[in-house]
């Protein structure tokens, strides 16, 4: 019987994404002066009770952030979590407003984009319907 | 004193020039690394097409229609924390420049000076700006929505900021010993000058690019005209 083992994660081609728009996603993780008045502007955030999880900025900041903090050397299960962040918890409609001018969807998008570089994608037919919180 | 002789004028200097040289370099890049986008040129072609309107069973000018919109905005929804954003960011950037003090200085280097508030005036506009600094301190520590995106950077964002404001207070009114206030005040303005355009402040020049220059959702203005790269 052989084991499944896991692929390794190409550390390069998330660099190379991540390089393709650097200037783009310091700004951005730079420029948030992580003031949360985003929040309430997400549909999200508010029909999950506000949960902090759900507000923009932490969308953005536990994904493009976690990736290019640590140059692309992410682990499988790092893409995971990842991938729960920019699937489930916000589905780019691009209502968000920042003060500052942040924008966050594109951010989402170019995670998604990684995880797809990586074969991480979230799979809508495996999906358990839990019960509304 | 060697450090005091450094603060007081080569420090000074340097520090201006990395503000503009700074901000020089950030705006540059920006340029070279963005490209003019003109409209869709279906969009710009077909104006909006005549509509008949319909009569409407909202009455849009009533003013509980327009309080209920206003509700909506960022404004509506956090209102003292935009007060307070407003007039901590007015109080900032306004105190720094119309200070008498400041004036003379400037005068004697330079030759020219900007108009002078009282410095009554300038002192409380300093507090404010020192009390505001501990509504953001207090919100980050228990908003729970603010702690949870809060790091350590957001910190020492604050004390920076805060930093030349509280000094300078306290060498206004002579507290302590002031030689020394003074030195740290030149010491954490310049600080603060100097990292005006690589750290989190760079949303000072960002703001502008975010809201007027960029396209996005929230574009300000004419809905802007340069996309990055
Ligand atoms: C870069 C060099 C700087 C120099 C040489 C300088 C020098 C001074 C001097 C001589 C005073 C007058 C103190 C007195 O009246 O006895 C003063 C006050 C003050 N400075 Fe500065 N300063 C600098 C930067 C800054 C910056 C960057 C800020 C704020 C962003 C700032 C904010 C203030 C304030 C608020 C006061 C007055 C406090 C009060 O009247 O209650 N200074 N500064
Ligand atoms: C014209 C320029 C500026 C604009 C349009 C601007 C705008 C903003 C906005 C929209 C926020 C988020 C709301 C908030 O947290 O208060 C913010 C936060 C902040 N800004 Fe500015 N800003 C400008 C310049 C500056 C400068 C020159 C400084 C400091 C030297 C500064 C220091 C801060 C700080 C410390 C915060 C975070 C407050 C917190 O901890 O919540 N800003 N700014
Ligand atoms: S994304 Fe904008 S509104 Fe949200 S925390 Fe960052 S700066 Fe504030
Ligand atoms: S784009 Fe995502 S983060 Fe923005 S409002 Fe929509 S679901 Fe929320």
């Amino acid at each position: 019987m052989t084991t499944q083992t896991e692929p390794e994660v190409d550390t390069q081609e998330i660099l190379k994404i991540l390089d393709s728009r650097k200037k783009e996603i310091s700004v951005t993780l730079k420029s948030c002066a992580h003031c949360s008045l985003c929040a309430d502007s997400c549909f999200l955030y508010r029909c999950r009770k506000n949960d902090p999880e759900y507000m923009p900025s932490h969308k953005v900041i536990n994904s493009i952030g976690t990736l290019s903090r640590k140059k692309g050397k992410v682990t499988r299960d790092e893409l995971e979590d990842i991938k729960e962040i920019v699937w489930k918890r916000c589905v780019l409609c691009t209502r968000c407003y920042c003060p500052l001018g942040i924008d966050i969807p594109s951010m989402i998008a170019l995670a998604r984009k990684i995880c797809r570089s990586q074969g991480v994608v979230y799979q809508y037919d495996e999906e358990k319907r839990e019960p509304q919180k | 004193m060697f450090i005091s002789d450094l603060i007081n004028g080569p420090l000074v200097r340097f520090s201006f020039i990395c503000f503009f040289a700074g901000t020089l370099y950030q705006v540059l890049s920006f340029i070279t690394l963005s490209k003019t986008r003109d409209r869709h040129p279906a969009r710009q072609q077909r104006a909006a097409p005549e509509r008949k309107k319909e009569s409407d069973l909202l009455d849009r000018t009533s003013f509980a229609y327009r309080f209920a919109m206003f509700r909506l905005t960022v404004f509506g929804r956090y209102p003292v924390m935009m007060a307070v954003t407003i007039i901590f960011h007015l109080a900032l950037i306004l105190t720094p420049l119309f200070l008498f003090g400041h004036n003379i200085l400037l005068d004697v280097s330079t030759g020219l000076h900007f108009p002078s508030l009282p410095e009554s005036v300038t002192d409380s506009m300093t507090m404010t700006v020192l009390a505001c600094c501990l509504f953001f301190l207090f919100r980050r520590l228990f908003v729970k929505r603010v702690r949870a995106i809060t790091t350590f950077s957001d910190y020492m964002m604050l004390s920076i900021a805060g930093a030349p404001f509280l000094t300078g207070l306290l060498a206004y009114h002579h507290v302590g010993h002031y030689e020394t206030m003074i030195l740290a005040h030149m010491l954490s303005g310049e600080i603060m000058i100097m990292m005006l355009p690589f750290t989190k402040f760079i949303h000072m020049i960002y703001f502008f690019i975010n809201r007027f220059i960029l396209i996005n959702q929230n574009t300000l203005g004419k809905g802007g005209s340069r996309v990055w790269r």
